[in-house]
């Protein structure tokens, strides 16, 4: 595409071009490069520390409260003794899978309500 | 003994885009060296204010920094680089809300002092031009763009660019015949 341009606009603008120099202007952005890095670095070494202090002061409540919770989920719900049985339904037998259960449960539900009402 | 960086002055474009894209800060040093007289030259017509223009031109290649990752194709880092100049000053003029008036001249008195000859009269008479004229004026004659390409760049119709341009051309060729005429007396539409 040819676009028309006016040739003495055209020579002016050329004539005007002048080489600028840049030395100062290129350590300036270098120099401005430079800050974001350090920010960052800055940033993570906080996020860091925050990290290491929230360790050393939760990790013991937070592994007491696990501890709590999986021999909860691990309760078995039916006592079948020590036999074959005990062992096939093991997996199934505990308070974590009726809640798995209960879960999906609801999200199925929760779906076809959802469907319905899309329907409506 | 010669480090790599050494020899960044004589390498092709092209390939310090590549190592620029990397992380190679050298690279890009060099780039910022080859390219800030094209981009500082840019602004400063599209600014009318040396100190506005080179701060401007700075985080143009601050910008170029952090998205150099994303040029895929280092051929099209000239065009990339002045897209984002564009933009850059787009986003300064729109925080002025200037865009408003499109087609009118404003009355504004040249501010640009550090050049001299026909430098100081193309900056003073461009000043006279609102934004976006300007912009279609010096993408076309100082960058040497086809209008399809301004289209694509400032996002602006095609109709609206060929307008802009054909209607500055005449305000500019009829101020800078005033100009010269006398040089002291403000210009006004």
């Amino acid at each position: 595409m040819t676009d028309d341009r006016d040739p003495r606009l055209q020579a002016l603008f050329a004539d005007a071009r002048a080489e600028l120099d840049g030395e100062e202007f290129v350590t300036r952005v270098i120099a401005k490069t430079r800050k974001p890095k350090q920010f960052v670095i800055a940033g993570l070494a906080t996020i860091a520390l925050i990290m290491a202090a929230a360790a050393w002061l939760f990790t013991l409540p937070i592994l007491g409260i696990s501890q709590v919770v999986a021999t909860a989920l691990t309760t078995t719900l039916i006592d079948l003794g020590e036999g074959w049985l005990a062992w096939v339904l093991l997996p199934v037998n505990n308070i974590a899978s009726v809640l798995a259960l209960c879960i999906k449960a609801l999200r199925m539900i929760h779906q076809k309500v959802r469907g319905a009402s899309y329907l409506g | 003994m010669h480090k790599a960086q050494d020899y960044y002055p004589k390498c092709p474009e092209g390939f310090l885009v590549s190592l620029a894209r990397t992380g190679d800060r050298a690279a890009f040093e060099e780039l910022v060296r080859r390219r800030q007289s094209s981009i500082r030259g840019l602004m400063r017509y599209l600014c009318s204010d040396v100190t506005l223009a080179d701060d401007l031109a700075q985080q143009v290649f601050f910008k170029m920094w952090l998205s150099i990752r994303t040029l895929r194709n280092s051929r099209a880092f000239g065009a990339w680089l002045k897209r984002l100049a564009v933009s850059i000053w787009l986003q300064h003029i729109r925080k002025k809300d200037a865009l408003r008036g499109a087609t009118e001249l404003i009355e504004k008195g040249g501010t640009n002092n550090d050049s001299d000859g026909v430098g100081m009269d193309l900056d003073n008479v461009l000043a006279t031009l609102a934004d976006p004229v300007r912009l279609c004026i010096v993408l076309s004659y100082n960058e040497g763009m086809s209008h399809r390409e301004i289209t694509d760049i400032t996002e602006l119709p095609l109709g609206t660019v060929k307008s802009h341009i054909n209607r500055g051309s005449k305000q500019l060729q009829n101020l800078l015949s005033a100009y010269k005429e006398s040089p002291d007396t403000e210009i006004t539409s």
